[in-house]
């Protein structure tokens, strides 16, 4: 077990990484992509929702720690995200890329919608119409558009290695 | 779909929400020194280094790419920049002038100097890495005596403050950071005070607290105005952009636009003012 937690950790630190130092400087007409919320999903869509919403909230965790102004709001989206990836597992085969692009453009605007959902109660104006037509939909667009890059580039560290396929395959239909 | 009626799967999201909670709140009610904070502060002292790297290796693309695409522009701007210059080293004469007179009838009258700030010149190494904050870091941190609180500028215009200090590199919340940010500003011609925030719908900053009867209008300078003691008053911040009044509000809703691009900043300038008094949340 241990193993494959230091692996899961191991790419979403990448990916937080990767968020922290290039995401900044790849931003289109100001809408940034999200790349641990990606790596969260993809693992939801192959390993379930409990591995999809630890990776989110790892992740989270990494990336509200260094934005700084609220420690929480992004740890809840991301592990509700994953969480819900997860629960798609059997629909969605990262095989074809095409599903896996659309579910992360509905779970990018979920996580933002969670985030907006936060802010209100913090007494912020929400200006909803602005902020989809703004920031929701291009990050949602952009998410969706990057995905078969992030897939590409991390899915080879993302499969867990496994010791007995056959027991593992007869255990999961018990 | 097993997964749906999976209950470990359930209680495993009810125990990361919770624990998110039980960090939300801490991070909160904590003081500076807090865990989570500490731990903010090793995540920034951690990613620094790289985004510094990455920086300088992709300012030069940026720049070169910036070139092409703007080059038109800055064959104007140029231009336009050059008749500015000559006409404004007329003006620094007669405000050199004005000075040395004004330096006089000081001492003739017993006034003392105005304080003058001293700071450092920081480099942005870390920009914003997500939609919702507008924060960056910069290359300056505790070992060239940057602290908390200190005010940031660009070309004389008030960008943001230090709000978190590590030994090589600092944390700046920009003005329009709209849950961070907030600063106690005036309205020059009028004298009036109000807080500038940023706001979601606008890059343009917010002026909050000015009553419905006051007369401000577009085009009005705002500066600091030192109350709370946080930053030094008279540092410019921008203009007045845009006055409405709705019937049902005791305030004006007012618009500031600032004189730098927030989104663009390359280089930064901390001024080494002591606050006089900070609010705090650190528990004795």
């Amino acid at each position: 077990m241990w193993p494959r937690v230091a692996q899961t950790f191991l790419v979403v630190l990448g990916a937080f990484m990767f968020q922290a130092a290039i995401v900044p400087h790849i931003s289109i007409m100001g809408a940034k992509p999200d790349v641990v919320l990606i790596v969260a999903a993809l693992y939801g869509f192959m390993y379930g929702p409990s591995v999809g919403s630890i990776a989110g909230f790892t992740g989270g965790l990494l990336s509200n720690l260094l934005i700084g102004s609220h420690v929480g709001p992004g740890l809840l989206s991301k592990s509700i995200v994953g969480f819900f990836a997860g629960l798609v597992q059997r629909t969605i085969f990262v095989e074809n890329i095409v599903l896996p692009m659309l579910a992360i453009f509905i779970a990018t605007g979920l996580n933002e919608f969670i985030y907006i959902g936060f802010m209100f109660l913090m007494g912020e104006a929400i200006p909803l119409k602005l902020l989809v037509i703004k920031v929701i939909l291009p990050s949602a667009l952009y998410n969706a558009l990057l995905t078969p890059f992030v897939y590409s580039v991390t899915h080879r560290f993302m499969v867990f290695k496994q010791e007995t396929p056959s027991v593992r395959v007869a255990g999961k239909y018990d | 779909m097993p997964e749906f009626f999976n209950k470990r799967n359930y209680l495993i999201l009810l125990g990361l929400i919770f624990i998110s909670m039980i960090i939300l709140t801490v991070h909160s009610r904590e003081g500076e020194n807090g865990v989570v904070h500490r731990a903010q502060r090793l995540v920034l002292a951690a990613t620094s280094p790289l985004q510094a790297a990455v920086t300088t290796v992709l300012q030069p693309v940026k720049d070169g790419w910036d070139y092409l695409v703007h080059f038109g522009d800055i064959k104007r701007e140029n231009r336009e920049l050059r008749g500015e210059l000559i006409e404004l080293r007329g003006k620094l004469t007669s405000l050199q002038n004005l000075k040395s007179e004004n330096d006089r009838l000081r001492k003739l009258v017993g006034f003392m100097e105005k304080e003058d700030y001293k700071g450092v010149p920081a480099r942005v190494i870390g920009f914003p890495t997500s939609n919702w904050s507008s924060s960056i870091v910069v290359s300056r941190g505790s070992r060239d005596g940057v602290k908390r609180n200190m005010p940031v500028v660009v070309g004389g215009g008030l960008v943001g403050q230090v709000v978190d200090v590590w030994y090589r590199a600092a944390k700046v919340v920009l003005l329009n950071d709209v849950v961070q940010s907030g600063v106690s500003v005036q309205v020059k011609r009028t004298g009036e005070v109000g807080v500038i925030k940023g706001q979601l719908k606008s890059k343009l900053l917010s002026l909050e607290y000015i009553s419905r009867d006051s007369t401000v209008r577009e085009g009005d300078t705002i500066i600091t105005s030192g109350l709370g003691g946080v930053f030094p008053r008279g540092i410019y911040v921008g203009r007045v952009k845009k006055v409405q009044q709705s019937p049902y509000s005791l305030h004006k809703t007012i618009e500031i636009a600032t004189p730098v691009d927030l989104a663009n900043l390359e280089e930064v300038f901390i001024i080494k003012y002591q606050p006089a008094f900070v609010f705090s949340k650190e528990r004795n």
